[in-house]
């Protein structure tokens, strides 16, 4: 029904549920909600096409009421609703097509209540990631939750994409975080979960909208778990010959029960990124204009273009390239493998549990490097993201897999990545996001093609190549990104029989399939 | 168009929206078409010819305070909201600027007859020394909005014994600021050099208005007009003579707000602090302060485009004195003023000039 409804009706239709200034068919409003940070689209954006399936029309609830009475509208309609945070997604989660309506809740965005006594804060969804850590920092508080999208990302996109930060080792996921929500269903109902503690009350229905990336509700609020903020930070670099034994170190430490707040192992070639000088770091591996200058530096005279120039005619041999970063480059630098690590917390702790993990990182064969490696990486921790706009402006395309898997399996995962598309695409890869029985894999791979149409081909062949590697590999697909639409495609080697159950919920809580319809494999 | 910001434009249009969280404007509109990203990929679709210049999408070259947080923040040092004007300008060539910028220019020049003849209606004539070698120019906003700061401006060059400094006789009492920020770049280059020949016949002038010092001092010469008087913020110059200034401190606490020209654009910060620490017992910093200070709302003409959003953003700066159960703000400038008093209905705001005024033994 909702393709029959013109974009004007519709405007009309939504503007008397909503105020004016609540809706908008103007132009630049559709292109800006066309698209998320989802490094196809970007591709796409280059080739000239900045909005190829814009969304009728943008509304900005304010109420939860407001959300109820646009999903009522739309289930009415038939009309689907993107919900939109910061729109930082990388998987094309909130990307609307043509006739939809974009949900932004960013006009959602107050602290309810700052429970002091018990850790605990009730929050909306659109409140933006960064002034929601300054706002609890100023009461000694914090969520321990630092993705490196945090400037731009909002908790409502945390909590509906699973999101991770940088010291999840030591805090948790966001999923660890919620202890409950207030969602709105495709039906319009308002649902509450949570208990003020630990219940023993059946399925626990919190956890099950984490993560549905809005194909099940729209979340309107959330009540997270608060903790003192750190009033010391340790951190401390090592050395390791290779990947294996930075793993081993790691393995060790964390099978002991110590929680490390920042755990980052670096492959051979992103070690020299992320030891290098200033503007790297973090997930630096990203950072392939970083890779370039390096290599333009150390191999200068295999590489006499510059810049531009060198860049992509670089991304252009990536077979090349990554022999030279598996072989070459560390032999030329003598660095091998960095690992990281930071603890944090009351001082006496902090630095008892530091003491610690160095002895195990000792006992299994690294070097101490002191603490400059780890202060270099929080000066920067989020410098990384602001390379992309090099690469692309190059005309070559960055893009990050976040894949996990048991410690047994995470060399061969490792090998099994980096071997199926070393032949397309330059990657480099670090370990972080640490348990007791496993760990992330962070990979960053970049690339070039002639033209823009080519690059969209190569951008899919790379992730269809490397999502069958890690599905063979055993691992899981997706660490803390999410699915939205680039990895749905393997939803059901992942999930097997179970995504059936997911179908059934969603034909449960969203019966007219109005909500984020698209994504996530439903 | 915009060809020589191709560059920043294109890097901004590929970043993954990196100082959305800074932006007065995104986070009063939440809009996700005026973050500066989104406002820069419209330019760099614009300049490519992705998209039209439409009035729709040159509107969103207008949701922009100048306030310069973003490119503070931003590791390419973009000068997003130099493009951004630039990028009105285009908008004003083409016709395509917001309709509350219609016809502008005609009133700026309105405005300016208007308040030439208000100033002189302020002060007594003697102030007007046509042969002076320092003058004071104090500006529209504060002839306008706030009157009373003139002669209270001139009444501290008098406490401290400065007999020097006149009014600046002229038909022009505006560097022009308002016109660039509009995007009327011819009609903006003609009142600099018309006003570029009038300040050259001082020594030093003195303005009140900051983003008119930033104006003469850093965008007459990118359009090929020069100044041969030293231009100096009162605040700067009132600092030289503080020690001479029979104040005492009369002031419990106050938050000093730092506007945005004075200090990421000029970087004066500690002049206005040290006059308001001479008359406050506690100079307050508001959590963002100095080179991070968040803007007011009133510059960039957003609250001629945008008036709500204006307010929003005074609102928001206002939250941390409100809370904090402060109830005074000092600024210096009189835009910051006039928008951050127009959204503190229990606060007080008042520019330095008007505090140092009130402690006057």
């Amino acid at each position: 029904m909702a393709d029959t409804i013109s974009i004007e009706a519709k405007a009309r239709q939504l503007g008397s549920i909503l105020k004016d200034d609540q809706v908008s068919i103007l132009a630049p409003d559709r292109v800006a909600y066309s698209r998320d940070l989802w490094p196809r689209g970007l591709i796409e954006f280059s080739a000239g096409r900045p909005a190829p399936s814009p969304p009728d029309v943008v509304v900005w609830p304010e109420t939860t009421q407001d959300v109820v009475h646009l999903v009522e509208w739309a289930a009415g309609t038939e009309t689907p609703l993107v919900p939109y945070g910061g729109g930082s997604g990388v998987c094309g989660g909130a990307m609307p097509r043509r006739g939809q309506v974009v949900v932004d809740l960013k006009r959602m965005d107050r602290i309810l209540e700052l429970d002091g006594p018990n850790h605990r804060v009730r929050v909306q969804p659109g409140m933006n990631g960064w002034t929601f850590e300054e706002v609890l920092g100023r009461s000694n508080l914090t969520m321990g939750h630092f993705p490196s999208s945090i400037f731009c990302s909002t908790v409502g996109g945390w909590l509906a994409a699973r999101s991770a930060g940088q010291a999840s080792t030591r805090y948790g996921k966001i999923e660890d975080m919620v202890s409950g929500l207030e969602v709105v269903t495709g039906k319009g109902e308002v649902i509450r979960t949570g208990n003020p503690g630990a219940a023993s009350l059946g399925p626990d229905w919190t956890q099950l909208f984490v993560g549905s990336e809005g194909t099940l509700g729209i979340i309107t609020e959330a009540t997270l778990k608060v903790l003192p903020a750190p009033e010391m930070r340790v951190y401390r670099g090592y050395g390791f010959d290779r990947v294996s034994a930075g793993l081993e170190a790691i393995r060790r430490f964390m099978q002991k029960g110590l929680l490390p707040s920042v755990v980052r192992l670096y492959d051979e070639f992103d070690t020299v990124i992320a030891r290098s000088g200033a503007g790297r770091g973090s997930e630096a591996d990203t950072l392939v204009k970083e890779v370039m200058g390096r290599l333009t530096h150390l191999t200068k005279p295999m590489l006499p273009w510059v810049k531009v120039a060198a860049l992509r005619a670089a991304l252009s041999k990536p077979g090349w390239l990554n022999k030279l970063a598996d072989g070459l480059l560390p032999k030329l630098t003598g660095q091998g493998c960095l690992l990281v690590v930071g603890t944090e917390g009351r001082p006496r702790l902090a630095q008892a549990e530091a003491d610690r993990i160095h002895e195990e990182v000792l006992r299994a064969g690294g070097r101490d490097l002191g603490p400059r490696p780890g202060e270099h990486w929080e000066k920067h921790r989020y410098s990384v993201s602001f390379k992309q706009s090099g690469v692309f402006y190059s005309g070559g395309f960055v893009d990050t897999m976040e894949v996990a898997t048991t410690w047994d399996g995470l060399l061969r995962l490792y090998e099994a990545v980096k071997t199926a598309v070393s032949p397309l695409v330059f990657i480099m890869a670090h370990f972080s996001h640490a348990y007791p029985e496993g760990c992330s894999i962070y990979f960053t791979f970049a690339g070039s093609s002639d033209d823009p149409e080519q690059g969209l081909k190569l951008y899919d062949q790379v992730w269809n190549t490397a999502l069958a590697a890690v599905t063979r590999a055993g691992g899981t697909i997706s660490h803390h990104h999410g699915v939205g639409r680039s990895k749905q495609a393997f939803m059901v080697e992942e999930h097997g029989d179970s995504l059936e159950l997911f179908r059934m919920l969603k034909r449960v809580l969203d019966p007219k399939e109005i909500l984020n319809p698209g994504k996530m494999s439903l | 168009m915009l060809d020589d910001f191709e560059k920043e434009l294109a890097y901004c249009a590929y970043c993954p929206k990196l100082c959305r969280h800074v932006c007065p404007v995104g986070n009063a509109e939440r809009r996700e078409s005026v973050i500066p990203q989104a406002k820069m990929a419209m330019g760099h679709m614009a300049r490519n010819g992705t998209v039209s210049l439409t009035e729709d999408y040159a509107s969103v070259f207008f949701y922009c305070n100048g306030c310069g947080l973003c490119t503070e923040f931003c590791e390419h040092d973009i000068p997003v909201s130099e493009v951004l004007f630039e990028a009105r300008a285009e908008a004003v060539a083409r016709g395509v600027q917001p309709k509350t910028l219609q016809n502008f220019a005609d009133r700026f020049y309105a405005r300016n007859e208007r308040l030439v003849r208000k100033l002189h209606g302020l002060v007594d004539e003697h102030y007007f020394v046509e042969e002076a070698q320092v003058a004071y120019m104090p500006g529209c906003d504060l002839i306008d909005d706030s009157p009373d700061d003139v002669q209270k401006t001139l009444d501290l060059f008098a406490a401290a014994g400065v007999d020097y400094v006149s009014i600046m006789e002229s038909d022009l009492v505006c560097g022009g600021y308002p016109l660039w920020a509009a995007g009327y770049q011819s009609e903006f280059r003609h009142v600099a050099e018309e006003q570029a020949r009038r300040l050259s016949g001082y020594r030093k002038v003195i303005l009140a208005c900051p983003a008119c010092v930033y104006t003469i001092r850093h965008v007459y010469p990118k359009f090929g007009v020069n100044v041969t008087a030293e231009v100096v913020h009162v605040s700067e110059f009132l600092d030289t003579i503080a020690h001479r200034l029979p104040v005492k401190q009369t002031v419990q606490a106050a938050y000093y707000h730092d506007p945005c020209y004075l200090g990421r654009w000029l970087g004066v910060y500690e002049p206005p602090r040290r006059l308001a620490g001479l008359v406050t017992r506690k100079v307050l910093e508001f959590a963002h302060n100095r080179e991070q200070a968040d803007c007011c709302g009133g510059g960039g003409l957003v609250p001629d485009v945008a008036p709500q959003t204006a307010s929003a953003i005074a609102e928001r700066r206002l939250e941390e004195p409100n809370q904090a159960g402060v109830g005074v703000v000092v600024t210096a400038c009189a835009t910051c003023v006039k928008n951050l008093g127009r959204a503190g209905r229990d606060m007080e705001v008042l520019d330095i000039v008007s505090l140092l005024h009130r402690s006057l033994e």
